[in-house]
């Protein structure tokens, strides 16, 4: 057998199929490079994460800091005026005290404790002190009691225990 | 008539296969990324208020401790001032003649010292107590208080409790 017309030449894949190929291959490029986009974009995120994380913990431990020096001016603050407030509240106390004393009545020693007083000194009479002075200890204290030894010029010795609940010293 | 058909069969072959491929790599890479990309940019949202909020918490905090130094300074200064017991001694004889400090043992954590001596009259008592509010450290007047009287003065014993950070024993 013998042709008259040379063979056409015959490619393995034809246009088609390759144009084809071409716009999956070029496709599937493109995917890969979004893809690797979008991994590249959540590679910087962990750093900023890291990075955030990072100064989070740093802004706390200056916030704690902070908060820590804030707590100590209150304090210093509150125990100088804790101070103040209870040497002038034990400056008028003995003020006031002494107010109650009258004149018919010496004092030789007082004792001051933080819930009772203990007072002694020279009265002309047990009467002139259960007149004069009990009834002002009588309106301060919860229970006041009274002991008096007579001497021999004729004047009485007294010591007078006086006493504050504990409930109504905290009030 | 069969070339087209094989044409149009093919072309069928090829859209499937591209839906494959782009199947494949939308599965299989691009959706876990972008989902991995959406949590990253909430969480980092979320850092970036959280880090703008400590910011803004900081700046609030250095203005408290900007206004309360200022407010507190000298009971700040008082706090914080190392107690000196021989300046503390040269005070207390404005007030009181011959003075006696002991440091007493005491379970609190600030120091106790016992002060025994003598006053003229009793107002010297009271300027004193007046006056320890001015005092360097943070120095309260503490029960018990003896207070006596001799001859031509008033034998005076009390505790004081200095209040200092420095001095503050370890718990």
């Amino acid at each position: 057998m013998y042709s008259f017309i040379a063979p056409r030449k015959k490619t393995t894949i034809d246009t088609f199929s390759y144009m084809w190929l071409i716009f999956i291959v070029l496709t599937s490029i493109l995917l890969i490079g979004v893809g690797l986009y979008i991994d590249g974009e959540n590679g910087k995120f962990n750093i900023y994460k890291v990075e955030y994380k990072e100064k989070i913990e740093q802004d706390k431990q200056k916030r704690l800091t902070l908060q820590k020096k804030i707590n100590g001016y209150k304090l210093s603050y509150k125990k100088s005026k804790e101070s103040s407030m209870a040497n002038n509240t034990l400056k008028t106390g003995l003020q006031n005290l002494l107010l109650f004393i009258p004149d018919e009545i010496k004092i030789n020693k007082l004792q001051l404790d933080k819930y009772d007083v203990k007072i002694y000194g020279i009265t002309d009479s047990p009467k002139t002190y259960k007149l004069l002075l009990e009834p002002p200890l009588k309106s301060i204290f919860d229970s006041t009691r009274v002991g008096f030894t007579k001497k021999d010029d004729g004047t009485y010795l007294f010591s007078s225990y006086n006493k504050i609940k504990r409930k109504r010293h905290a009030k | 008539m069969q070339s087209k058909n094989f044409s149009f069969l093919k072309m069928i072959v090829f859209l499937i296969f591209f839906l494959v491929v782009l199947t494949f790599f939308l599965i299989i890479y691009i959706i876990p990324a972008m989902k991995e990309y959406k949590t990253n940019e909430k969480v980092l949202k979320k850092y970036e208020r959280l880090h703008k909020k400590q910011l803004h918490d900081i700046k609030v905090l250095q203005a408290k401790i900007n206004m309360l130094q200022k407010k507190y300074k000298n009971d700040i200064k008082r706090y914080n001032q190392p107690f000196d017991k021989d300046d503390f001694s040269s005070f207390v004889k404005n007030y009181i003649h011959d003075p006696s400090i002991k440091e007493k043992k005491s379970k609190s954590q600030d120091k106790v010292f016992v002060l025994e001596g003598n006053i003229d009259d009793i107002s010297d008592f009271y300027r004193f107590s007046e006056e320890l509010n001015n005092y360097p450290s943070i120095v309260k007047i503490t029960f018990p208080i003896t207070i006596k009287k001799e001859e031509k003065s008033y034998y005076i014993k009390l505790s004081v409790t200095v209040i200092n950070k420095k001095l503050k024993k370890a718990l």
